[in-house]
């Protein structure tokens, strides 16, 4: 059975990844979980200078799902790359670098940084954070995407791969625009704008007020668009949104998904691929699918 | 910090709305210090929720909660053998220092953690009173384990919103009164839980005792539990910490 795929230049064990943002730089983890059942992990999101993030409250659970605001807290490309890149490779697993930044140029100069670094060999543009001061993502214009992807591309061979928000009118004209810029794969979807109200206090849920939604909440609304994008474009997506068991990653692989990525199941059981893992391994072996890839797209219609 | 799957061993009513659940598991019990806390994944609900150790007896570890919300909600109704998925011992604990005087500050569900750290601190009693408990509470009925801190030698003041019993008033406001007119013989030190307002107040009255130390356990919604997410930040004198892992214990001199 072959549950390998290509992503780019990057070439995964299985076709399962953590989502930015919800299993850190993996070293905090190494004591807990078993990272063998995992095709890649991807940081959390990085950009060019430390980033003290959102106001608290910061994460908050909602009837379907979890709203945060946490707002690219992070070290910065130097701190990273000193503090946190010598551990992760030591985990024995393959790593996607997710960048940010408040302005094209920012992703330039980040990935200037990262394309000269050895053992980086795949970055994920985050276009689609929605915990930063503008209002407007950077994916949801289809000639910022394209901007953005193009300028990379012409400064890196390493695997790109572009992460969009759901959030548009159009997203089929957002992921041409990213393979036309020279994408090597999407990833599929961001959080989608939310909040919630305390009624008793009568406060947003969030410091900030408002932050990004997910979990279970979005997956009906995930899956449609990784189907929409699918249809368009030639290079592979990796798809997730609220998958917290193999059933729902199969249904992403249906819809087009060559990869499923896994986000706030991470945040309460840091250890999910495995289980979903099996579960994806005994569907096959039920339905008599030798590679991973014969599932890709495979939804009847 | 393992993840773990234990059985529910007892589930009792403390008080109206508050329960106390306790489980077997000798690798908690040994490894957890006080102001430690357990991520319990409740059925039906999506993120965990973190609980301190209330207690620990033997191999039999204890956490007390408060029905707030949905989580603790469905957690109330537990029975006997119901499983729970424990993520823990996590955080920072509590810094004991054996040659100081223990003063708890405890404000309603704040009782929680200071149970177990009054237990480490029995230990190191030698003659007198262990320390003392300030407990101030919105009313009188929320006056829980009380019979459980005399047995481990505190002394107890309680403070009453209403004035139903005890002191009327802020438990803050009848600490200062406390430390004002007494002579203590060792250097006191503060351990606190409770709400915001109750820490902030206790800030305060440490400007005016610089010599004497507090550590306060802080809440907040939370995410992994593990530090990765940084969803738990408080604003501290050192910019956002997480309550996770450099909490939930934080000396109230760098927040405060």
């Amino acid at each position: 059975m072959n549950l390998g795929v290509k992503i780019g230049k990057l070439q995964l064990k299985y076709p399962i990844v953590t989502a930015s943002g919800t299993f850190g730089f993996g070293e905090e983890l190494s004591s807990l979980v078993d990272f063998s059942s995992l095709g890649a992990l991807v940081t959390k999101t990085i950009t060019l200078k430390s980033r003290r993030g959102n106001p608290p409250p910061r994460i908050r659970e909602v009837e379907c799902g979890v709203l945060n605001s946490i707002g690219l807290d992070n070290p910065g490309v130097e701190g990273f790359l000193k503090n946190k890149l010598p551990k992760i490779k030591k985990l024995g697993v393959p790593f996607i670098v997710s960048v940010g930044g408040y302005s094209p140029s920012e992703y330039v100069e980040v990935v200037k940084v990262l394309d000269r670094v050895k053992g980086i060999k795949a970055i994920e543009i985050n276009l689609s954070c929605p915990n930063l001061r503008q209002k407007k993502m950077f994916s949801q214009s289809a000639r910022l995407t394209f901007k953005i992807t193009d300028s990379l591309r012409r400064i890196t061979k390493k695997t790109l791969i572009v992460k969009l928000t759901g959030e548009v009118e159009d997203i089929r004209k957002i992921a041409k625009s990213a393979e036309y810029g020279g994408a090597d794969a999407l990833s599929l979807v961001n959080t989608f704008f939310a909040m919630g109200v305390d009624v008793d206090t009568k406060k947003p849920f969030l410091g900030r007020v408002y932050g990004g939604y997910s979990g279970k909440g979005i997956k009906p609304l995930s899956l449609y668009r990784v189907w929409e994008c699918a249809k368009v474009v030639k290079i592979p997506i990796i798809g997730g949104g609220g998958i917290d068991n193999y059933r729902d990653a199969i249904e992403f692989f249906l819809v087009g998904a060559k990869v499923i990525s896994l986000g706030t199941i991470n945040l309460v059981n840091p250890n999910a691929a495995k289980s979903i893992l099996n579960g994806i391994i005994k569907y096959m072996q039920k339905n008599k699918i030798k590679d991973i890839n014969e599932l890709v797209g495979g939804l009847v219609v | 910090m393992k993840l773990l799957r234990v059985n529910v061993k007892k589930i009792e009513k403390v008080a109206k709305d508050i329960y106390r659940l306790n489980f077997t598991f000798p690798y908690i019990a040994k490894r957890s210090l006080p102001g430690h806390f357990l991520h319990v994944r409740i059925i039906h609900t999506i993120l965990r929720r973190p609980f301190s150790i209330n207690k620990v007896e033997g191999n039999d570890v204890f956490i007390l909660f408060k029905v707030r919300g949905k989580g603790t909600h469905i957690l109330s109704g537990y029975k006997k053998g119901s499983s729970l998925d424990i993520l823990g011992p996590l955080g920072r604990p509590f810094t004991i220092e054996r040659n100081t005087f223990p003063i708890l500050v405890a404000g309603g569900m704040g009782i929680a953690p200071l149970l177990y750290l009054a237990q480490k601190l029995n230990r190191f009693r030698k003659k007198g009173y262990t320390g003392w408990l300030f407990f101030g509470v919105k009313k009188k009925n929320e006056l829980i384990l009380r019979s459980e801190f005399v047995k481990l030698g505190f002394r107890i003041f309680v403070a009453t919103q209403d004035g139903s019993v005890g002191f009327k008033g802020m438990v803050t406001e009848l600490l200062e009164r406390k430390l004002k007119s007494s002579q203590i013989q060792a250097l006191p030190r503060i351990y606190a839980c409770g709400p915001k307002d109750m820490i902030y107040n206790l800030g305060e009255i440490l400007k005016k005792y610089p010599s004497v130390e507090g550590e306060a356990s802080w809440e907040q919604f939370m995410g992994c539990g593990l530090g990765i997410c940084l969803g738990c930040v408080i604003a501290t004198k050192r910019g956002y910490k997480r309550v996770c892992t450099e909490g939930p214990v934080f000396n109230i001199k760098d927040v405060f």
